[in-house]
């Protein structure tokens, strides 16, 4: 519909140009010259007939669903990845002050979305913050804590996951660790240093039981089979680590269960309500340049509508990649 | 973000579970209908009836000695006292004492055990003395009640002083005499005034005259001592037969009196003849005053020769039966022989009479372990096994399955169940009631405080129009009356508003016992619309803070916080929500079982000033007086059977007044465990009541107890300790009994046939599941794939620190399989559902990495190829559409 409305009214529609009906050919033309070197002159192209109604709006709801998909590849594969690295340079920037301060949380019940650690992986050259919990949206600003299992540096199991393609991915390489890789981990109770065990995948055995009062790290992603392995990551995948040296304990209260969401390879579906609503906020804002349109030259339009238009389908793009599972 | 902190059920899941329990539902009643019959012939333990473990008849007469010095016998009975069990009792227990051939009781009073009780005519004097045979002296027999035992009177009433068959020294105005009078008792008897002193001889030689008034009584003795008093003054009926239970007191109670495993005590029972007399002392030979069976009136009193106040006279005590008593090995041995730390069960209460008689059959052997049972609420025992705090629970129904949870496997270790106990004397002075009716719609009654428990006012009754039409009380409830025939009486009495016949004492805290009962109340629909709101043939309604309460639910909460309009000044200081005190629901079901022994209700009753302090208070209702006794509670089958309290009969089927009616019986307990279905391997035994209903015969209080255990995560010995208590609980631990390591009263035995046969072997697979510690338990067709990785469980052991004991999220054994609640097993080769729930035979030694099913992992390389077609489509659209027309 809008579609149509707007082809309507500019009348400049790639349909609409009128073509040239038999004209004169210039001799002065190369085309021209050409022809008069004893080349059959082409017969002049019939007039291509208007495109029916109904395949114009074929047409167009074509290309805003390949310009949708477009952009959510761009946005989840390229542009996420620098919303993450501004992520992580916030919160790098807040859980230093608190490391300085001594306020960084060491356990109980933390707020989801809050930094709780640095992540270093010094083969990989990586360094990320871990912030707490691990629904799809907590991962988009870097890797995330599990909430039902201790703090890196604990006596117990760790988890932490993190995407592995999009936004940044930033766990994209740890399947590539070795056994003895170091992995440094700062909380509010310290440095800690892990030793990696190895790579887990389905159907491997369990790591042994920790010694009592032993700390593992477990570092979780996604990662594909086959030939589309690289960008369809479809099971689990796990890194574990020892920890070197002695183990901390941490204040008690720590969620005792956590929503299926924030499980492995989950999505969160309780965006929906946010999705619709950011659905509804493109919707009328496509409406609304589409008005606008009658009015204002189209340079101005742009100008004005590209923002808003970029900034709305960020924010869906960013409701939306919380359906897909939390890993990949 | 919404988050919410609990994890959802998932909806597969919970659709699965439902269509697998409708199906068991159906099963079950299937197969419970043609097993029914088979069930009421099939060889059940009997109960232990029929063989008294005392019974002796004695010719007891009363003799006078005419003046010619020949003696005439003026009466002559022959009685028959009988005893239903005196081998290893406990502290507390009750012992039913019955007789026949005794004289009828006249001038009948209400409170027995006080002093009142001896002052009846013909009594039936019990008492618990130490020694045997003829160790047992009046010195040795316990009374609460000094004024028992000091006895004066005007010499002119003093017949013991004409005592037939008194020393010298005991028929003296004075006894003992003047000059060794005992100086903390103040005076001694004289010519106008004869005083008799019975002392008390302690367990440890000390001599306490326990005189009145004076301070010389062992710590024990007195009116306000700590538990009430045992002794009793029972009644003998117009037929000469009678009967009381009897509450037996170890030294753990009554050190003073010390009956213990090794200072062996007695039961004395003494018919009172009334005195055998000397001489023609105008007193001494009366006969009673009252009539037989017609309750103490002043104005008629009674004659002292032939009351209980003289049953240490000579001619009263050589009447005497003693029953002889072996009291139980102290069950607390434990504590001092065994320095091991305990190895601690925490939860169902169900299970702590057997705990207690069970746990001296682990301690102090070098190949068992220190076997310890806390109770608490079963929720949070759960709870505590789940964090690794607790070893194993003792549970009835299976815990809520949680994500991340190791697998945990149900051993059944005992059949029980609740009950709901009762002490009510039929009115008349007609002795106890031996049989009380009750209805799921009667218990949801009494629960849900739609009996106000007094009068309502008419301010009352204008906030509460849901009440103003209800009866008081249950005692004139018609419904209760028309199950109970026998309470219905013309007296005025009984038909007064009482506190206590408003409420069942219940459990104030979580438990199972409460969820069998809901589910027993939420099976019946007469009760579901009495709760929801539907009026009752006679007019009442619920209590509108209950109605439409979902049930089954494994607590009652106090949900009416309405204030009675000031009843008086102190309610109007401190105001208390008016069914929080008529419910007063309390901590443990063995206070409840204690208070109905005692007929003590919890009932806040009065609240009013204290005349000394002027301050508010609230009082307890008080100890309720024999003949008028009224207390319903909540109590497990096996507190019922030690202190001897009688319990309901609960409808079974039927509707109204009509139907079955069932008590806790083995028989009935057994009938009902033929239904019991396992959800799945390893799992409990769980009863469904809707199936029950179709059991006329079964018990629907029946609950299983169960070891709860992790199936990995254990270390080998902890392992092996559980395992081993399974095993013994389930083999020696199942012959019924009263020595050490056997099963008390009120359990099932769990046996290798009959109905008990499937727990027996679901007990042993699981402990030697528990012992192998090798994941979730598989039908053994499936052989287990283990790896060659060392068979070390998965997870930190449960004795790190509580912040460690959140269990390791990729042990990932499937949630629901985990719990065995209500999931059925998979077998290996079903498809894997999305999620990290898959489900194989040892998955808990492999990593089982969730894996994205369909496009679930594809998404981006979906959307890229959608994006593409749009753009290719396009103009290939735009070159269809726009065609040229062919010329």
């Amino acid at each position: 519909m809008t579609v149509e409305v707007l082809e309507e009214a500019t009348g400049a529609g790639p349909v609409r140009q009128p073509a040239p009906v038999g004209a004169p050919i210039d001799p002065s033309s190369p085309s021209g010259r050409r022809a008069n070197g004893g080349v059959r002159p082409r017969r002049p192209a019939l007039p291509r007939p208007p495109v029916p109604a109904g395949a114009s709006s074929g047409i167009w709801a074509l290309v805003t669903v390949a310009a949708l998909c477009g952009w959510f590849l761009i946005q989840v594969l390229g542009l996420g990845g620098l919303e993450q690295a501004r992520a992580q340079h916030v919160l790098y920037a807040e859980l230093r002050e608190q490391l300085a301060a001594q306020t960084a949380p060491t356990g109980g019940a933390i707020e989801p979305g809050a930094p709780v650690a640095i992540l270093s992986i010094p083969t990989l050259g990586r360094e990320q913050v871990v912030v707490e919990g691990t629904a799809a949206g907590d991962l988009l600003s870097g890797p995330g804590h599990r909430r039902d299992t201790v703090l890196p540096g604990q006596v117990g199991v760790s988890l932490v996951y993190g995407r592995a393609l999009t936004y940044g991915g930033p766990f994209r390489s740890i399947t590539a660790l070795r056994p003895g890789d170091g992995i440094e981990v700062t909380t509010g109770q310290g440095e800690f240093v892990y030793r990696v065990d190895g790579v887990r995948r389905g159907g491997d055995p369990m790591p042994t039981a920790l010694k009592a009062g032993g700390s593992r790290l477990t570092l979780v992603t996604a990662e594909g089979q086959g030939p589309m392995a690289a960008v369809a990551p479809t099971s689990a995948v796990y890194v574990d680590a020892t920890l070197q040296g002695e183990a901390v304990i941490g204040p008690a209260g720590r969620p005792a269960a956590v929503p299926e969401a924030e499980k492995s390879l989950k999505g969160d579906f309780s965006v929906l309500p946010m999705l619709a609503l950011a659905l509804q906020a493109l919707l009328l804002s496509a409406v609304g340049v589409v008005l606008v349109r009658r009015h204002l030259p189209m340079r101005v339009l742009w100008v004005l509508a590209a923002p808003v238009l970029i900034a709305l389908a960020w924010w869906t793009t960013d409701v939306v990649v919380q359906l897909v599972p939390n890993l990949i | 973000m919404t988050r919410v902190g609990v994890p959802r059920l998932r909806r597969g899941a919970a659709g699965v579970a439902l269509l697998c329990l409708t199906t068991t539902i159906l099963g079950a009643g299937y197969l419970g209908a043609s097993a029914a019959p088979a069930v009421a012939a099939g060889p059940v333990v009997a109960a232990a009836v029929a063989d008294p473990a005392y019974e002796v008849t004695k010719t007891l007469t009363r003799v006078m000695r005419q003046p010619d010095g020949t003696d005439k016998e003026v009466d002559s009975r022959e009685v028959t006292v009988v005893a239903d069990r005196t081998t290893d009792l406990q502290g507390r227990q009750s012992v039913a004492v019955s007789w026949t051939g005794a004289r009828p009781t006249a001038s009948v009073q209400g409170d027995l055990s006080s002093s009142s009780g001896q002052q009846q005519e013909y009594p039936v004097i019990i008492l618990q003395c130490r020694g045997v045979d003829n160790q047992v002296t009046p010195e040795t027999c316990w009374t609460t009640d000094t004024s028992k035992r000091d006895t004066s009177d005007s010499a002119f009433y003093a017949v013991w002083t004409h005592d037939l068959y008194a020393s010298d020294l005991d028929r003296s105005v004075s006894s003992p005499a003047a000059d060794a009078w005992p100086t903390e008792c103040d005076s001694a008897g004289d010519a106008t005034t004869a005083r008799h002193l019975v002392p008390f001889l302690g367990a440890d030689g000390t001599k306490y005259w326990s005189c009145n008034g004076g301070h010389s009584s062992p710590p024990e003795m007195g009116v306000g001592s700590a538990l009430p008093p045992n002794e009793l003054g029972a009644i003998t009926g117009l037929d000469g037969t009678g009967g009381m239970p009897f509450e037996v007191r170890t030294s753990a109670e009554n050190q003073s009196l010390g009956c213990s495993a090794t200072v062996p005590c007695s039961i004395v029972v003494i018919p009172i003849m009334g005195i055998s007399c000397r001489d023609a002392d105008r007193q001494c030979v009366k006969e009673a005053k009252g009539e037989p069976g017609v309750d103490y009136s002043d104005q008629v009193g009674t004659n002292v020769a032939v009351t209980g106040a003289t049953w240490w006279s000579a001619s009263n005590w050589r009447n005497r039966f003693v029953i002889p008593l072996t009291i139980a090995a102290a069950r607390n041995v434990c504590d001092l022989l065994d320095a091991r730390a305990p190895l601690a069960f925490y939860g169902s209460e169900l299970i702590s009479q057997a705990a207690l008689q069970w746990a001296p059959a682990y301690c102090g052997k070098s190949d068992r372990f220190k076997f310890q049972a806390n109770a608490m609420p079963e929720a949070t025992a759960f709870r505590n096994l789940r964090r690794g705090i607790a070893t194993a629970a003792l549970v009835s129904y299976p815990g809520e399955p949680q994500e991340g949870d190791l697998p945990y496997a149900y051993a059944p270790i005992a059949v029980t169940g609740f009950a709901i106990a009762y002490v009510v004397d039929i009115p008349g002075n007609a002795g106890q009631l031996t049989e009380l009716r009750l209805t799921p719609k009667l218990l949801a009654k009494l629960m849900s405080g739609s009996y106000p428990g007094v009068p309502l006012s008419d301010a009352s009754k204008k906030e509460r129009p849901d009440l103003a039409n209800n009866p008081w009380s249950i005692n004139v409830d018609p419904e209760f009356l028309d199950l109970n025939p026998g309470l219905r009486s013309e007296l005025a009495y009984t038909k007064n508003a009482d506190i206590t016949w408003a409420s069942l004492l219940s459990l104030a805290n979580p438990s199972d016992a409460i969820r069998s009962l809901t589910e027993y109340i939420a099976a019946d629909p007469e009760a579901m619309a009495f709760l929801n709101g539907e009026k009752d043939p006679s007019g009442m309604t619920v209590n509108a803070a209950y109605q439409g309460l979902a049930l089954p639910r494994d607590d009652w909460p106090l949900l009416d916080v309405w204030r009675q309009p000031s009843l008086n000044v102190c309610d109007a200081d401190q105001p208390l929500a008016w069914f929080n005190r008529v419910l007063a629901p309390v901590s443990g079901m063995n206070k409840i079982a204690q208070d109905v022994l005692s007929a003590t209700p919890e009932s806040l009753y009065s609240h009013d000033q204290d005349p000394v302090s002027a301050l508010c208070k609230f009082t307890r209702s008080p100890r309720q007086n024999y003949g008028a006794r009224h207390m319903l509670g909540l109590v497990s089958v096996a507190d019922a059977r030690r202190y001897g309290l009688t319990t309901a009969l609960l409808r079974t089927s039927g509707t109204g007044t009509s139907g079955t009616f069932v008590g806790p019986e083995n028989v009935s307990m057994a009938a009902a465990i033929e239904t019991a279905t396992q959800s799945a391997l390893g799992g409990p035994y769980l009863l469904d009541q809707a199936v029950l209903r179709t059991h006329p015969d079964a018990y629907p209080g029946t609950m299983t107890v169960n070891v709860a255990a992790a199936l990995t995560g254990l270390n080998a010995g902890t392992a092996g300790q559980v395992s081993q208590f399974i095993d013994v609980a389930t083999t020696e631990g199942q012959l019924q009994g009263t020595a050490i390591g056997q099963l008390p009263e009120g359990y099932l035995p769990i046996t290798s046939t009959g109905a008990t046969a499937a727990l027996y072997t679901s007990a042993r697979k699981v402990a030697d599941a528990i012992a192998a510690q090798t994941g979730l338990m598989v039908e053994p067709v499936v052989p287990p794939v283990i790896t060659a990785s060392p068979a070390a469980p998965p997870v930190a052991q449960p004795a790190a620190p509580p912040a460690t004991a959140v269990s390791n999220p990729f042990v990932a054994v499937p949630p629901a399989a985990a719990s065995t609640a209500v999931v059925p097993l998979t077998s290996a080769g079903d498809p894997a559902p999305v999620g990290p729930s898959v489900s194989v035979a040892a998955a808990s030694v492999r990593t089982d990495a969730p894996r994205l099913g369909g496009l679930g992992g594809a998404t981006l390389p979906a959307i890229f190829g959608v994006g593409t077609l749009g753009l290719i489509g396009a103009p290939v659209l735009r070159q269809i559409s726009t065609r040229r027309p062919r010329s």
